[in-house]
């Protein structure tokens, strides 16, 4: 199977691409990048080709492409891949409308090519057992979740709206809302936000709460928050905790770690030795390609997981008011 | 603490109160229905005072039959017991560490941040155990200015609240609740300078914890120190319980 990566502006582009490495049959054919010097440079690194010309690069012959761009460029890539007939496998969120969204669903579906977006936490161990025993019925019936994806700010063009769309509340909300939709099979029809900027000196948020109900009355609060520090021991986090009527129970995604002491400016840190969610997500998306099958995570959990941190900010907004 | 009465949280001290003895102070406070053994400690004198001082689990005698002593209860008693020589507490304040935290983050000029706090409460849904967390958070963070609660469905058990509270100082907060068979208490402030992480599950010098008198501890001093007046609580918790829906539950 032949792949191709679209910009890799956003940081997880390394990891995917070192994922795609350590799959048998699978060939990175080529690398676009509108970033002449950053482009070249991850060709270099992944033994490709680099190509700034799109057009070009989607002349290749490839099965598939990663999308790892701003996130308001989403829409574009997705649509000129999915005219070429390339599947898709695109980085979170979505886009930055529910407009573009659905666009881009439609064009996919139009042209029989697969839109899968890049939500890795599904595909942490932990999350996945939580996931089974609720399936089988071990918590009972769901009441109502807790979850937390904060991190540190990442800087560079997610604090900068216009190619972001939003900050820490559009990038920290969509990964937990998406495994909730997972979990319950029902939709959010209501929530309520408070969004804010606290840790950092620009205007675009990096705080926000979320409390959301679903269609069937469970009730969530979320925290979407840029609010770990630079010498926080981790770079941020992934939790849920399920509270059900048999029994409650909580899942890190990135609970398993040995913590190190340093002499140094961080004098603590969380050393990860987990299973790689980003290697689950990416050999998903090449067995979907390879197999013919729908994507795990479609194109519309995308959207809903979307729709949720737009609704998150109107809300913020209305409180505003 | 030289003096003071460190109580494990489920342990009960006196059963039955004399009646016959001189002016002493009566805390009652949320003793039983935790998971850990329960044994009875003789308190002792309070240094400060050199008066006896007893604590008394919630269930153990009606509060009105004590004539004659300072009593001190915790706010969700607040309908069981009026009088001058009634004091209020709110639970939240009287933990040690609940105290340090406040401590730390009352050091910083800014209350920009976010604090979430989680509490398992071994009882029935209260209103009042809500109402009272906010009173003793408000000691932080001030003024609240905007409240969402959001109450699980009908009918299924465990009850579990979610309270997000905008605070006039700039903190937001949001503060879970479940209403169970279990007793457990975490709290998180991520703030502008330090971020403080604290879990009672956690924070267990003993292990296995069914060794451990419990990992929550009852306190006196602190209890008879932030308690206040009835009016005063009351019109604290009035206030608090009118973001609440009331005191129904």
């Amino acid at each position: 199977m032949k792949i191709g990566m679209m910009s890799f502006a956003h940081m997880h582009a390394y990891s995917y691409a070192d994922c795609l490495q350590n799959l048998e049959n699978v060939e990175l054919v080529g690398i676009f990048d509108d970033d002449r010097s950053r482009g070249m440079e991850a060709a270099s690194k992944y033994h490709t080709s680099y190509y700034d010309d799109q057009q070009l690069f989607l002349e290749l012959e490839m099965d598939a492409v990663i999308i790892c761009s701003e996130n308001v460029r989403h829409k574009e890539m997705v649509i000129n891949a999915a005219k070429a007939g390339k599947h898709i496998l695109c980085e979170k969120p979505i886009a930055t409308t529910v407009e573009d969204a659905k666009e881009m669903i439609a064009v996919c579906e139009e042209n029989g090519v697969i839109l899968q977006i890049a939500f890795p936490v599904r595909f942490s161990p932990a999350i996945q057992q939580v996931k089974q025993l609720i399936d089988d019925g071990e918590l009972g019936e769901i009441i109502a979740f807790r979850s937390t994806n904060r991190g540190q700010n990442p800087g560079g063009w997610f604090i900068n709206r216009e190619q972001s769309g939003g900050g820490a509340v559009l990038d920290h909300t969509v990964h937990m809302i998406d495994i909730m939709r997972w979990y319950l099979g029902k939709e959010i029809v209501n929530v309520d936000a408070f969004v804010d900027s606290f840790f950092h000196e620009g205007t675009i948020d990096d705080a926000g709460l979320l409390t959301i109900e679903f269609e069937n009355g469970v009730i969530a609060s979320h925290d979407a928050s840029w609010s770990r520090s630079s010498v926080y021991p981790t770079w941020g986090d992934a939790t849920i905790e399920v509270i059900g009527t048999k029994r409650t129970i909580k899942a890190d995604g990135f609970g398993e770690y040995f913590r190190m002491y340093t002499n140094d400016s961080n004098p603590l840190t969380h050393v990860f030795y987990g299973s790689d969610m980003d290697a689950g997500l990416i050999k998903d998306f090449v067995d979907c390609v390879t197999q013919d099958r729908a994507p795990s995570i479609t194109g519309y959990d995308g959207l809903k997981a979307l729709e949720t941190a737009l609704d998150a900010y109107e809300s913020a907004i209305r409180a505003t008011e | 603490m030289d003096g003071v009465g460190l109580v494990s949280y489920p342990t009960i001290l006196f059963h039955k109160v004399d009646r016959r003895v001189s002016m002493g102070n009566i805390v009652f406070a949320r003793l039983t229905g935790h998971d850990a053994d329960m044994d009875t400690i003789d308190l002792g004198n309070l240094s400060t005072t050199g008066e006896e001082t007893i604590l008394l689990d919630l269930d153990s005698c009606k509060p009105e039959e004590l004539t004659g002593h300072r009593i001190y209860v915790p706010a969700i008693l607040i309908n069981s017991i009026q009088g001058e020589n009634v004091k209020v507490y709110h639970e939240l304040q009287q933990y040690t560490f609940f105290d340090s935290v406040k401590e730390v983050i009352l050091q910083d000029r800014e209350r920009k941040g976010i604090f979430r706090l989680r509490r398992e409460i071994n009882g029935q849904k209260n209103n009042l155990v809500i109402a009272s967390d906010l009173c003793a958070l408000a000691s932080i963070f001030g003024t609240m200015e905007k409240v969402v609660v959001r109450h699980s469905r009908l009918g299924l058990e465990p009850k579990h609240i979610i309270v997000m509270v905008r605070y006039s100082a700039g903190t937001m907060a949001h503060i879970d609740y479940t209403f169970s068979d279990k007793e457990s208490l975490a709290l998180e402030w991520s703030g502008t300078r330090r971020i403080i992480e604290f879990n009672s599950e956690e924070m267990n010098p003993v292990v296995p914890s069914r060794y451990l008198k419990a990992t929550v501890q009852v306190h006196i001093v602190p209890i008879i120190r932030s308690a206040k007046d009835f009016v005063s609580v009351r019109e604290e918790l009035t206030s608090v319980l009118a973001f609440l829906g009331g005191e129904e539950t």
